[in-house]
């Protein structure tokens, strides 16, 4: 099974992953990285080589971040340049969340996980259209 | 010579309060990253690249080529925004010819052996005295995170 490690600024990711077990259950394979005030670039390198140690042996990783240009997809973007089976992705919101936990069940894929990421992640953003 | 737009001592470099709170109220069309170390570095460079917005453009040079060319004719000054990692790479640019008349210390991030004089800035001893150095070329050094909150003097946090 593909890996998901959600990195944000603040509490999104930790927040994001409750209201995913919300409808899904108790994820395995998931880490979680705070960015938060006053932490150094050192202490978010840290967490992300424990969050990485913590998903154990996994066919890949994505690594779901708030940001483009943002530190935690900063870093995001160092390692899917430095490692192999790596694939950071910026802007997620929930619906992509759940898509993924749902899609790493059918496939390792990382570039059809990407894809189905992004789809789910635009087309589940719209304005609500009452007649 | 027109004033740089706004000069930044940041160990970040490029990041979400750049990128999401500073450029939108700058209005930069260019950031010029001056930091030897990161200048040197290919992977350095695909990250700040990756980091600076569509429509910015981005100079990564060491300090002594950004003070060339923030002195130059081709600068747009005004629109520049000149991002420093720290206290020694400002006072650098500034001993290389480039007034300024104000520099915004962003992140000098938590550092174990260093004393926190505010949420965003730690600083050692040496770092304090180069800090006066510039303080007494004229420099007023504000201490801001993101534009939306209030600035302070950065002696006025460490007296």
């Amino acid at each position: 099974m593909v890996g998901l490690i959600l990195a944000t600024h603040g509490t999104m990711a930790a927040a994001a992953l409750d209201v995913a077990s919300m409808f899904l259950g108790e994820q395995e394979k998931v880490s979680c990285i705070s960015f938060l005030a006053g932490d150094s670039l050192e202490t978010l390198m840290d967490r992300f080589q424990t969050a990485i140690a913590e998903l154990g042996t996994v066919d890949g990783v994505l690594i779901l971040t708030d940001l483009k240009g943002g530190s935690p997809c900063n870093v995001a973007t160092l390692y899917q340049k430095t490692t192999s089976n790596v694939q950071a992705l910026y802007g997620f919101n929930v619906p992509m969340l759940l898509e993924l936990l749902d899609a790493r069940e059918q496939t390792s894929a990382l570039d059809k996980l990407v894809q189905a990421a992004l789809d789910a992640g635009a087309r589940e953003m719209g304005s609500i259209v009452i007649d | 010579m027109e004033k740089i737009g706004h000069a930044r001592i940041d160990d970040r470099l490029i990041h979400g309060q750049i990128v999401a709170a500073w450029l939108s109220v700058l209005r930069s069309s260019t950031i010029v990253v001056a930091d030897d170390k990161a200048a040197a570095d290919p992977l350095q460079k695909m990250l700040l690249e990756m980091a600076c917005p569509p429509g910015v453009a981005l100079k990564l040079l060491s300090v002594a080529e950004a003070a060339a060319w923030l002195n130059s004719p081709q600068a747009n000054r005004a629109k520049t925004l000149v991002i420093l990692r720290d206290v020694t790479a400002a006072l650098a640019l500034v001993d290389s010819g480039v007034s300024l008349e104000e520099i915004n210390v962003g992140n000098v991030s938590a550092n174990p052996k260093k004393t926190k004089y505010s949420k965003s800035v730690w600083l050692d001893q040496t770092d304090i005295d180069n800090f006066a150095k510039l303080k007494e070329r004229g420099i007023y050094l504000e201490v801001r995170v993101v534009p939306n909150e209030k600035g302070a003097e950065l002696f006025s946090l460490i007296n």
